[in-house]
């Protein structure tokens, strides 16, 4: 096994501990154990930064190429989303135990998957490549931290009599988990716009033309649709709260699909991040 | 509503594999959906993104954006009105009906009105105190970002439509050495716009070399052609190497590179032995053929008018290993020509030719194969609305981006003294972006500063 393997299974150790611990402390609604939570989940970001680095400098090219690459660092993505709301909100740490078994998911099918670099090839040889990608993966982020918001308000919502509950009782009030959920969805939103005009304009130095309704070129500006849609009902239909939550709790699903179900279905030209050439 | 509905239908062209009826993926899909595909046809779903509903639907889009964008203008005006220049009148009334109020002693802050001016400024808001009053405000320029986007996106929306009937598109083969003019004509598949117009003495692309490697970075960028741009008078305009993401660029032309093929050259010799003008055409590797190469076809005139018109075609014959390999080299190759006369005769002549061979027609003239070189072919975009669609994206990105996280809230202070001479301090807040949230915080910031925990006794609005 090389080091770069190595790490990846202690990152997987780590966060398959701290989700435990998160489950654990939501259970027997124990602060201490959360935050033991919180911490091995952020301890196991180290390893995982440095598996991903020692990768970047051996195949010469950022975690995006091939589902190892991009699932990895999906996941990486979901503890570091974790460790910003658990930042801006350290009471909403609690998210973890949606969010990490999440990331143990995806980092154990990552480690599964074939791990034979792809290359940077002439074609995708470009600097609007490291744009495009750096946006989509900003923008997933934000939109996964949104996601578990939203899961967190309708968790509290069902439980209904939720004041009596000590743990969710000493949360943030329902309203700061709503509006937390909007910023995310809102800075989301504009790392994805970012995203499509940094494609767009790749496309046309690339392959002539900016648009060229190519299904994942379709599915990105749907999902751009889905949520300039949640940003329009709360903003001109007064949506917050419930209604909010589970719209932006139905959203994500069509957003990761557009990720990894358009490459894998679609015989595309942008399908190489998943399957290579 | 129409935003969902072209969700709907990209989804539905997502779907629908696109195409013409010739496309496999479009022959197949009607085979296994029969039901779907009778759909298909009459909503022209293969086009999905050109049939005449979407059109419609895309300009019902920019319509709705349009009264959308100007809603959303009377909106901003109002407020940055609001922000800029609250009446004192106004802002009385705004206080009489407070959010929210707050109950100070004279023992807790001798000064409330500068305490919670205090507690705006912290808040990111600029306050002005006026008339016993404090009104606080976010920047009012920022409630201009939304209407700026959505025009902006208007805009886009008719200049990407109108891009598409400016521009041209196409790919134009041009054998090494030669060149082809910007027309009609010289493309091999175009894509016109119904507005487009070929200038009637054109520009002409010449492609140079091919260089097989071209490394940069440690990347093969080849087989890259070196390409020219020719003035009219054949003088040259640009050149330079292209390959994947270097594009050549020349006012509104953008020439990308695509495959690499072969170019057969012949030429007629009178019988006088004096050899006509060279002629280039182009084949494409084809593992579907028995040659190897799909045929190009070409018309021989006679200055005899008794003579019928001769149809040709010539294949360019590889080995099995050259054909999977796809760029076979050029040194001595061999051409077949099938010669027949317009009108069914017998063929004349089928023969493989290699360079310098010659083949006899029927008035005595010789048909002489000069050389099997490459041809690069290209792909030529002219696009004048490129840098005003570019334009419109970025006003349309920075707009958004402040549209969403610019703050716009407006607050009204008053202070008054109640029937016990208590000194009460009526805040009238709202926030046009996230109204629970910061009034809650602007609440919050207001008691610390006044530093009394109250209750709240006003809610209206
Ligand atoms: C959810 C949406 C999208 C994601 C996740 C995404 C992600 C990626 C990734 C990871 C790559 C690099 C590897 C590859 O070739 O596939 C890439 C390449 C590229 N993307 Fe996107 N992209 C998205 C949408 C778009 C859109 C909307 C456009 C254009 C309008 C676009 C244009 C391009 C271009 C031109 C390339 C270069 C691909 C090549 O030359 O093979 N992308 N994208």
């Amino acid at each position: 096994m090389n080091t770069e393997i190595m790490l990846m299974w202690a990152a997987v150790t780590a966060y398959t501990l701290s989700a435990i611990l998160f489950v654990f402390g939501t259970v027997f609604k124990s602060d201490k154990v959360l935050n033991a939570g919180l911490w091995v989940a952020l301890a196991g970001l180290v390893p995982h930064a440095v598996a991903i680095g020692i990768r970047w400098v051996a195949v010469g090219h950022g975690p995006y190429l091939g589902f190892y690459e991009v699932v990895s660092s999906y996941a990486f993505a979901s503890v570091l989303a974790l460790g910003l709301i658990a930042w801006m909100r350290p009471k909403l740490k609690i998210v973890g135990v949606l969010l990490m078994p999440v990331a143990v998911l995806m980092l154990g099918g990552a480690m599964l998957a074939p791990k034979s670099p792809l290359e940077i090839t002439a074609k995708l040889a470009s600097y609007w490549l490291t744009i495009h990608v750096a946006f989509a993966k900003l923008s997933y982020m934000s939109f996964i931290a949104a996601f578990a918001l939203a899961l967190l308000f309708l968790w509290r919502e069902r439980r209904g009599e939720f004041k009596e509950d000590s743990m969710l009782s000493r949360l943030p009030s329902q309203a700061a988990v709503d509006d937390l959920a909007f910023r995310f969805i809102g800075v989301g939103f504009i790392f994805l716009s970012i995203m499509i005009v940094a494609g767009a304009i790749w496309a046309n130095e690339s392959w002539g033309r900016y648009w060229g309704w190519d299904p994942i070129e379709t599915w990105s500006l749907i999902s751009w649709i889905v949520y300039a849609g949640y940003l329009h009902v709360r903003l001109t239909l007064g949506w917050q709260g419930r209604k909010a939550a589970w719209y932006a709790a139905a959203a994500l699903p069509i957003v990761l699909f557009t990720l990894i179900g358009v490459p894998v279905l679609y015989q595309s030209i942008h399908g190489a991040y998943l399957k290579g050439y | 509503m129409l935003l969902l509905l072209v969700g709907i239908w990209s989804f539905i062209g997502a779907i629908v594999p696109q195409g013409d009826a010739k496309t496999s993926a479009v022959a197949k899909w009607a085979l296994a959906n029969p039901v779907g595909e009778s759909i298909a046809a009459i909503f022209s779903l293969h086009q999905a993104f050109s049939s005449p509903l979407f059109v419609a639907m895309i300009l019902l889009l920019a319509a709705s954006t349009m009264v959308c964008a100007w809603r959303r203008t009377k909106v901003a005006i109002h407020r940055s009105r609001l922000l800029r220049e609250i009446s004192d009148d106004d802002a009385r009334q705004l206080a009489a009906r407070p959010t929210f109020s707050v109950e100070v002693s004279a023992a807790d802050v001798l000064e409330p009105a500068a305490a919670v001016s205090g507690a705006f400024r912290g808040m990111g808001l600029r306050v002005k105190e006026r008339d016993g009053m404090v009104v606080a405000v976010s920047r009012p320029w920022a409630v201009f970002a939304s209407p700026v986007f959505h025009w902006a996106l208007f805009a886009l929306i008719l200049a990407i439509f109108a891009a598409q009937m400016t521009r041209s598109q196409g790919l134009m083969g041009v054998p090494v050495d030669d060149s082809r003019p910007l027309a009609a004509e010289s493309y091999g598949l175009l894509d016109q716009g119904a507005l487009y117009r070929f200038k009637r003495s054109p520009m002409a692309i010449r492609v140079d070399k091919i260089n097989r490697e071209y490394i940069i970075d440690a990347i093969d960028r080849g087989p890259a052609p070196t390409v020219s741009i020719l003035r009219p008078d054949g003088s040259v305009a640009a050149s330079q190497v292209v390959y994947p993401n270097n594009p050549m660029r020349y006012g509104s032309l953008m020439i990308h590179p695509g495959e690499i093929g072969l170019s057969p050259s012949f030429a007629i010799v009178s019988k006088e032995g004096k050899v006509g003008e060279r002629l280039n055409l182009i084949v494409d590797v084809d593992e579907t053929t028995a040659s190897g190469t799909t045929a190009a076809e070409f018309t021989l005139g006679f200055p005899d008018p008794a003579e019928p018109v001769i149809r040709g075609s010539v294949t360019v014959p590889l080995n099995q290993l050259e054909v999977s390999s796809g760029s076979p080299r050029t040194a001595d190759r061999r051409a077949t020509f099938v010669l027949r006369p317009e009108g069914g005769a017998p063929v004349v002549a089928e023969k493989t030719l290699s360079v310098g061979e010659e083949i006899e027609l029927p008035d005595g003239s010789k048909l002489r194969l000069l050389g099997v070189g490459n041809y690069a072919r290209l792909s030529v975009v002219d696009d004048p609305s490129i840098p005003l669609v570019y334009a419109l994206l970025v006003v349309a990105l920075a707009a958004v981006s402040v549209a969403i996280l610019g703050r716009q809230s407006l607050a009204v202070v008053a202070v008054r003294s109640d029937e016990t001479g208590l000194r009460v301090v009526d805040v009238w807040f709202r926030d046009w972006r996230a109204n629970k949230i910061r009034t809650e915080q602007a609440e919050e910031a207001v008691r610390e500063a006044l530093s009394v925990h109250a209750t709240t006794n006003g809610d209206a609005e």
